[in-house]
């Protein structure tokens, strides 16, 4: 039993003192930012980058991943009371949360959304634990073709299958992926678009664009948005939060179907938690025998798309870990905080590091009890921060990010970075471009402009090469097909899940 | 004022053009500053000018189709932006010079700014609360060198 060990080996290094603590530090900070609209993982993670730089490589990753799924927990409150999602992922929780909490219901659907949660990041959890070791070994076989093609794949799904125009996505991967030329040449010394500024030899910093991008730009689009409804406190009471007999038989198997496609569309690169959540909600709608129930506070409309974020969540670790490809945003800046340690994900991760690795994994069964925890009966706290007024709150956030960037090398260069991709950020906030792909782009460039480099050294030129091997033809022809749907939708002017929200709301 | 954009989308015009501009920007500027060498031996400038091209073909395609369908402006929250910007530029300019602790009274004082919904008291009150919990977070919790008040005289 070889997932024996490994569980065992994860076991004794999730259960360190020093994991537990980071664990439990990350899912309160990442239900805290889940809760409170405005504030998202994302801008947390990055947040917390130049603090992880000081502490243990195993207890960063632990802390960031516990932000990350932690905050997919919360998100869902604020969707829930106040029809506000806290993050992206949980705007479909608006659709039967809300109206369920204007029926007296809130209780029960705060409660059912966390044990969707729990169940489908326990599915995820266990998908991600059988299939890293299957796939970090067809990964060892991977040259730089192989590695190009998956890298394509991956930055043209996410670009292409986000809530935005496909073309647009495109755009923004190949603007990132020009951000991330600026910098020393790593095969010929010489220094890429620095203009004369010694600070961008060394490429512009992965945490000041992530910043600007998610934390300023944020931050100047919500500052006139975000209004704080009212919140009846005394509603939730433990009483209430008992899901009847109804509630559960009609959870259990949209809680499972969630799971599976959250499952699926995390594993796969570029998809993330957002669309799970909302294809999961457009088969419950299907499957349903009575499908007008649903916007007017179906049970089922909840704990399906719940589990299937959670469950995504966790899924999306198998590309980040095992092949060292992230899928989302939040992945890049895990694999950032790993990289800066000195550990580059592979498929070579799980046998050089395996108390890390599984370590993590582990620690995500931990998190998610501490959660269960932190939820359930901590609940009453959550939905009193939703009153603390958004006016106070994002002084905060500024300060936070620009003494966050500051401190990473004492340099104020970075902070000018800071502000001008926070007001690029806005722009393209104005101008409907999606800022995800930038990102991943920015991360995955280098990487793949050295291995497009190295394939066509060794080909002599020869662009065959990526056609003639079976795995990275296979590929090449996913993002051909991808690429062509793309366009084929932006001269109709429509993404997937604009079309699919458009039904189901 | 921007009639030329009656009946057509400003917007993705907009985009598009930015795009062009800085895809042939790039494509220029590397294929003069650096060798491009060829395609088995990939000089320095050719990863960057292929990708320049692409991000102008790219606006082409985004620009183009909205010259015949009409669509809205962007309106842009100017005080906010103005006012957010304005705070993290000055931060960056003070901090050194002055110490953490006045740059985070500056930057709270203007970010405030954005929305005008907290008074004089609460922003000295959040900016206290926010120079400490920094100061304590970073210089003796983290042990990060920096320095809370600068003398410049």
């Amino acid at each position: 039993m070889e997932l024996l060990d490994y569980f065992i080996i994860g076991m004794e290094s999730a259960l360190s003192l020093s994991n537990l603590w980071y664990c439990f530090l990350g899912v309160l900070l990442g239900t805290l930012v889940g809760v409170l609209p405005g504030i998202g993982a994302l801008a947390t993670i990055a947040l917390l980058l130049p603090v992880t730089f000081h502490l243990d490589p195993t207890n960063a990753i632990v802390m960031l991943a516990g932000v990350y799924y932690g905050s997919t927990y919360g998100g869902s409150t604020a969707s829930i009371l106040l029809n506000l999602p806290g993050t992206p992922s949980s705007a479909v929780a608006c659709l039967d949360g809300y109206p369920m909490a204007q029926s007296g219901r809130a209780g029960v659907a705060l409660f059912m959304t966390t044990i969707a949660s729990f169940f489908g990041a326990t599915v995820g959890i266990i998908i991600l634990m059988l299939f890293s070791p299957v796939i970090a070994e067809v990964a060892l076989k991977f040259g730089a073709p192989e590695y190009f093609a998956m890298m394509l794949l991956g930055l043209v799904a996410a670009s292409t299958i986000s809530s935005g125009a496909p073309i647009k996505g495109i755009a923004m991967v190949v603007l990132g992926v020009l951000i991330g030329v600026i910098g020393t040449d790593v095969n010929s010394g010489m220094a890429r678009f620095s203009f004369g500024f010694p600070e961008l030899t060394d490429g512009i910093s992965l945490v000041a664009i992530a910043m600007g991008l998610f934390g300023i730009a944020e931050v100047i689009a919500s500052v006139n948005r975000i209004r704080r409804g009212q919140v009846d406190r005394k509603s939730i009471t433990f009483r209430s939060m008992i899901p009847t007999r109804d509630d559960w038989r009609r959870s259990w198997m949209p809680m499972i179907r969630g799971s599976a496609i959250g499952s699926f569309f995390g594993a796969l690169p570029g998809t993330g938690g957002t669309i799970a959540s909302f294809m999961s909600y457009a088969v419950e709608k299907k499957v349903a025998k009575d499908p007008s129930r649903f916007g007017k506070g179906a049970v089922e409309g909840i704990t399906g798309p719940e589990s299937s974020n959670n469950a995504c969540d966790q899924t999306a670790f198998i590309p980040t870990l095992t092949l060292g490809i992230p899928g989302t945003v939040s992945m890049a800046l895990m694999l950032g905080a790993l990289m800066i340690h000195g550990i580059s994900p592979g498929p070579q991760l799980m046998t050089e590091k395996p108390d890390l690795f599984w370590g993590l994994i582990m620690s995500f069964w931990i998190g998610n009890i501490m959660l269960l925890v932190l939820n359930i009966p901590l609940i009453g706290v959550w939905v009193r921060l939703l009153a603390v007024p958004y006016h106070m709150l994002y002084p905060a956030v500024l300060v936070l990010v620009c003494i966050g960037v500051f401190s990473i090398n004492n340099s104020t260069f970075d902070v000018w970075v800071v502000a001008i991709f926070g007001a690029m950020g806005y722009a393209m906030r104005l101008l409907d471009f999606p800022p995800a792909p930038l990102l991943l782009g920015y991360v995955l460039g280098p990487l793949m402009e050295e291995n497009v480099r190295r394939a066509l050294l060794i080909s002599r030129g020869d662009f065959m090469v990526f056609l003639e091997r079976p795995i990275s033809a296979t590929f090449i022809g996913i993002t051909v097909v991808l690429l062509v749907w793309a366009f084929y939708a932006s001269m109709r002017g429509k993404s997937v899940v604009t079309a699919m929200t458009e039904r189901s709301s | 004022m921007m009639n030329w954009l009656h009946g057509k989308d400003g917007r993705d015009l907009i985009a598009g053009g930015l795009l062009i501009v800085i895809g042939i920007f790039c494509a220029i500027y590397a294929s003069q500053h650096y060798p491009l060498g060829d395609v088995s031996r990939m000089g320095p400038g050719m990863f960057p000018t292929v990708l320049g091209y692409v991000l102008a073909g790219l606006g082409v395609l985004i620009a183009l189709p909205a010259w015949f369908r009409s669509g809205s402006l962007p309106k842009p929250e100017y005080k906010p932006l103005f006012f957010v910007l304005l705070g993290t530029l000055v931060f960056a300019l003070t901090v050194e010079r002055i110490g953490v602790v006045p740059a985070i009274f500056l930057l709270t004082g203007l970010a405030v700014l954005a929305d005008n919904k907290l008074g004089i008291i609460g922003t000295l009150v959040l900016a206290a609360a926010l120079s400490a919990a920094s100061v304590l977070i970073f210089l003796y919790g983290l042990g990060i060198p920096i320095y809370p008040f600068v003398w410049p005289f």
